[in-house]
């Protein structure tokens, strides 16, 4: 189902704000944008083609992990992330879809660059196809699905200890 | 004593590896040489055993993976239903990748680039316009490592035909991997959970070292602890020393262990949860294994243990070390499913899984940058890095020496064993000061 001019203006400013707050590691507020059956996805490769979980991923959370991982990185002790990688994303590609009433299905492609400055301080690019599975609710959008599809999925790949 | 630097060429005398590895200290060269590295891969990785695969990887006949063992692709096949072969990845003919796949499943092994066609053992079957060859096809074979042996499924592969028996090379520590197969009811693994590798740049001997190191865990996972209620509370996260009651272990031959086991004190407490929440699964071990070993095992938990030089039995995971130069390296790991348990068990594995290992993981992304920074911090000229600690404390139970968990036994027992591999000694010499 297509989307109106003003609901596509209307997630494509909810996405950037998502991507920025990401950039600049802003866990709660990242997190306050994510419903509460939420799933968070990055698979390898071989298990990109199988439904979410049958194989290992390089992340898979459910809301209450994603909630761990926001309150590690909050405690300010997770060395891989002490301090935040400087970063930087461009999402371009938006190709927007309702799938029901209240829901949207949202394909993009993400460029990622990454800072790794707590250790190497090589600068990490991160290409992606990005999907998005968006609710809306009274006080407005949240995800309920981000799986990220890494181009170097079944690559070895260096930390990725930052929301991506 | 000269140190090399990344620089050293072959041309240069080999390292003085008797006055690099002391009983109590190491030198920082040890993990930035080239030269060392290169002497490695030829002293350790193709002279010794490395671990390629586990059985249940390549369940059928044509079933296989790739690896890689000292910088050299090979392909691990499945030929028959009891023997698997690991060949170099390389065509005989002009060199090509063979198998460009991680895994699969083939009939037989065809070069892309001229057609040539090898049977599962290796053997040059097929050339296209076969007129034009007129050499001996029996010495155009693909290259076999001429050892391969296994112990409960999990392969090793050595280019050394007179390497020691697998056996001799895994002595006592053949136990860590029995612990591993009897946390199933059938004593069998099932490792089809898939593969995440983890690119680290550091060197791979830090790996092994930090692995069973039980001494780190307060200070690079505090965030952990903090964040996550979990079983390494009462197992490796004890503020006061003498509260620690989980121990190091050296098995000997460069084989080392950190066992929790000794602070659980009840069935899956290690899996964090306790035995109502898989009936089924503690009632077929009970049935397995009697009332109880069977509680035993599901008391003490999956091993903790590095075995040398490139497996690693992680808790509910099994891992390999990759080296990539003196300065990167890949940890491998897969969930440790197992046989004959409930759906939910395994699941419940694979998500424990990708919370403790990997680039995203709540435990391994803060290894990696830790041993990132000593890696930087080593630079060129390395210094002397200290393994004293524990030595006086340290006893031996049972032919295997034990200490403390936050004791650097584990690691003593894994570079003197290294010492003697890198200087040709027959056997591994005794840790110091046995009780």
């Amino acid at each position: 189902m297509n989307v109106s001019v003003e609901e596509r203006l209307e997630i494509e400013e909810f996405l950037a704000l998502e991507a920025r707050l990401a950039d600049e590691s802003r866990y709660s507020e990242w997190e306050a944008l994510v419903d509460d059956d939420m799933i968070y996805w990055v698979p390898t490769a071989e298990g990109a083609v199988l439904p979410p979980g049958d194989k290992i991923s390089i992340i898979f959370d459910n809301r209450s992990r994603v909630a761990t991982r926001m309150r590690q990185l909050n405690t300010g002790k997770r060395h891989s992330q002490v301090p935040a990688s400087p970063m930087v994303r461009t999402q371009t590609n938006f190709q927007i879809e309702a799938t029901g009433a209240d829901t949207y299905t949202i394909f993009c492609t993400q460029i990622l660059y990454e800072y790794r400055i707590q250790s190497t301080r090589e600068t990490v690019t991160w290409p992606a196809r990005v999907e998005y599975r968006l609710r809306r609710h009274p006080d407005g959008l949240k995800i309920y699905f981000k799986g990220v599809y890494l181009v170097s999925a079944s690559d070895a790949l260096p930390g990725l200890p930052f929301i991506i | 004593m000269s140190f090399h630097g990344k620089t050293a060429s072959s041309s240069e005398p080999r390292p003085d590896y008797a006055a690099l590895i002391q009983e109590d200290r190491i030198h920082g060269s040890l993990y930035t040489s080239e030269a060392i590295f290169n002497d490695e891969m030829q002293r350790i990785f193709r002279e010794g055993w490395v671990y390629v695969a586990h059985e249940s990887e390549i369940p059928k006949r044509g079933d296989f993976v790739r690896r890689r063992i000292a910088g050299d692709p090979v392909i691990v096949i499945r030929a028959e239903d009891e023997q698997i072969n690991v060949f170099v990845n390389r065509c005989a003919h002009r060199g090509n990748l063979l198998c460009a796949e991680d895994r699969g499943s083939a009939r037989a092994i065809v070069c892309k680039y001229h057609g040539w066609a090898y049977d599962l053992d290796g053997k040059l079957v097929d050339v296209p316009y076969p007129a034009g060859l007129t050499g001996d096809r029996k010495a155009l074979g693909l290259t076999k490592l001429p050892r391969v042996e296994n112990y409960r499924g999990f392969y090793f592969a050595s280019f050394n035909d007179n390497v020691i028996p697998l056996m001799d090379h895994l002595g006592k520590s053949a136990a860590l991997i029995d612990r591993a197969c009897e946390m199933s009811p059938t004593g069998k693994l099932k490792l089809d959970g898939g593969w995440v590798q983890h690119r680290f740049k550091s060197n791979w001997k830090m790996l092994p070292e930090n692995d069973v190191d039980g001494y780190h865990v307060n200070f690079v996972h505090p965030s952990f602890a903090q964040a996550i209620r979990s079983n390494y509370d009462a197992a490796a996260f004890k503020n006061d020393e003498e509260d620690l009651v989980s121990e190091a272990r050296y098995w000997g031959m460069g084989h080392t262990e950190i066992d929790f086991s000794k602070a659980y004190t009840s069935v899956l407490e290690w899996f964090g949860c306790d035995e109502t929440r898989y009936p089924e699964y503690v009632a077929n071990m009970v049935k397995a294994y009697g009332e109880e070993l069977g509680r035993k095992k599901l008391t003490m938990g999956p091993p903790h243990a590095c075995i040398f030089p490139n497996l690693f039995l992680a808790e509910g995971n099994i891992g390999m070390f990759e080296p990539v130069s003196p300065t990167e390296c890949i940890h491998w790991h897969t969930p440790l499913l197992l046989e004959g348990v409930e759906k939910g068990v395994n699941d419940r594995l694979k998500r424990q899984s990708e919370g403790a290992l990997g680039p995203a993981a709540f435990l391994l992304a803060d290894d990696a940058v830790i041993a990132e920074r000593t890696q930087e911090a080593l630079g060129q000229s390395g210094g002397w890095l200290d393994l004293s600690r524990g030595i006086d404390r340290e006893h031996e139970e049972d032919g295997v020496m034990v200490g403390h968990l936050t004791d650097e036994l584990t690691n003593r027992g894994f570079w003197h064993h290294y010492r003697d591999v890198m200087t040709g000694g027959p056997q591994p010499a005794r840790l110091v000061r046995a009780a």
